[in-house]
């Protein structure tokens, strides 16, 4: 067995186990023995890895906005005031839709009543109970007129080749 | 952590570590990127092993993790590669009975065959006579399925080498 003997305290069941367990594992290479912990004590502790896209944009983005540091400011101010602006405009139309009383479906036929009794009293059709209007009525169509089908001539009918069109055979 | 602490733990370890990393990666080259990285660990970081009762359990986990990595890290090479997992690997010492060699390539080929979830626990439990409740610790898997690995595995490997087994008993 290798130099790691077993340490088991539960032996192999069966007599397959025992040879399997028997066979003796290789030997880590000599020559690895330097090499791994001179690496390992030379290797640099390196920070917690950034996320990729966080390791790599500040570099150019830090360095442009550097370049302009008046228009860097100004930029971040009008966001500032722009954001600044939305909230205020959603808290104050939320405040309105809070404030407005709801209306019951009484006093709504209520307003309908009195607005009809205003109109009749005016002596005036109220337009919102009007009927609403016929659609005009399509044209007569000319009975001189047939369908475009009708009117088609036939290849002998130009020519005047038939007095009259004969009839299909279905066959 | 100190240089001779470091050439301590290798000492007592590393023929562990190797054969564990060589059954699961089944590559010396990944082998010994795997152990490298363990190692360069435990140099940058010796407050790992602080507080540590089982240091042989700890390192087999970390190699674990680290082999894991690797196979995930290599699985499109791996692909490409179709079957390379299951080329036979120098796992074992030579022999020069005849008999123990053709065994011994035969287990080691069967053993590549296995998923390496199996080949693990075949491996602590046959190589490093782990009991199922450390191979489940060192694993950070449960009991039970530290056990049922272990008889699927043996189960596909008594099939593989039962032919040759009896021949050569």
């Amino acid at each position: 067995m290798n130099s790691h003997e077993s340490n088991s305290n539960l032996p192999p069941e069966e007599p397959l186990e025992a040879r399997l367990a028997s066979q003796p594992l290789r030997s880590v290479p000599g020559s690895w023995k330097s090499d791994i912990l001179a690496t390992a004590r030379t290797t640099p502790h390196t920070d917690p890895v950034r996320p990729r896209i966080l390791a790599a944009e500040p570099n150019w983005l830090e360095r442009f906005l550097a370049r302009f540091p008046v228009a860097t400011a100004s930029l971040a101010t009008a966001w500032v005031f722009v954001w600044v602006a939305s909230s205020t405009d959603r808290w104050l139309n939320g405040a309105v839709a809070r404030t407005t009383p709801t209306v019951s479906a009484e006093q709504i036929a209520e307003a309908r009543a009195q607005r009809a009794a205003l109109w009749h009293l005016a002596g005036l059709d109220d337009p919102r109970q009007a009927s609403p209007r016929a659609a005009p009525a399509e044209p007569a169509r000319s009975p001189v007129l047939k369908p475009r089908s009708d009117r088609r001539l036939s290849h002998d009918d130009f020519f005047g080749l038939t007095s009259e069109r004969p009839e299909r055979s279905i066959a | 952590m100190s240089d001779s602490d470091l050439e301590r733990l290798y000492d007592a370890h590393a023929e562990a570590l190797f054969a564990f990393l060589l059954n699961l990666t089944r590559a010396e080259a990944d082998t010994r990127d795997a152990l490298q990285e363990v190692f360069t660990r435990l140099a940058r970081q010796p407050e790992l092993l602080r507080e540590v009762r089982d240091e042989r359990g700890f390192l087999l986990r970390m190699a674990h993790n680290s082999a894991i990595d690797f196979i995930r890290r290599h699985e499109v090479r791996r692909r490409a590669h179709e079957g390379l997992a299951a080329q036979p690997t120098e796992l074992f010492a030579q022999s020069s009975d005849p008999d123990e060699a053709a065994l011994r390539v035969e287990l080691a080929s069967g053993l590549g065959e296995l998923p390496p979830e199996q080949r693990a626990v075949v491996h602590l439990k046959l190589w490093e006579g782990l009991s199922f409740e450390r191979i489940a610790e060192t694993l950070e898997i449960p009991l039970n399925t530290a056990a049922s690995r272990y008889r699927y595995g043996l189960d596909k490997l008594r099939t593989r080498l039962r032919p040759l087994y009896d021949e050569i008993r």
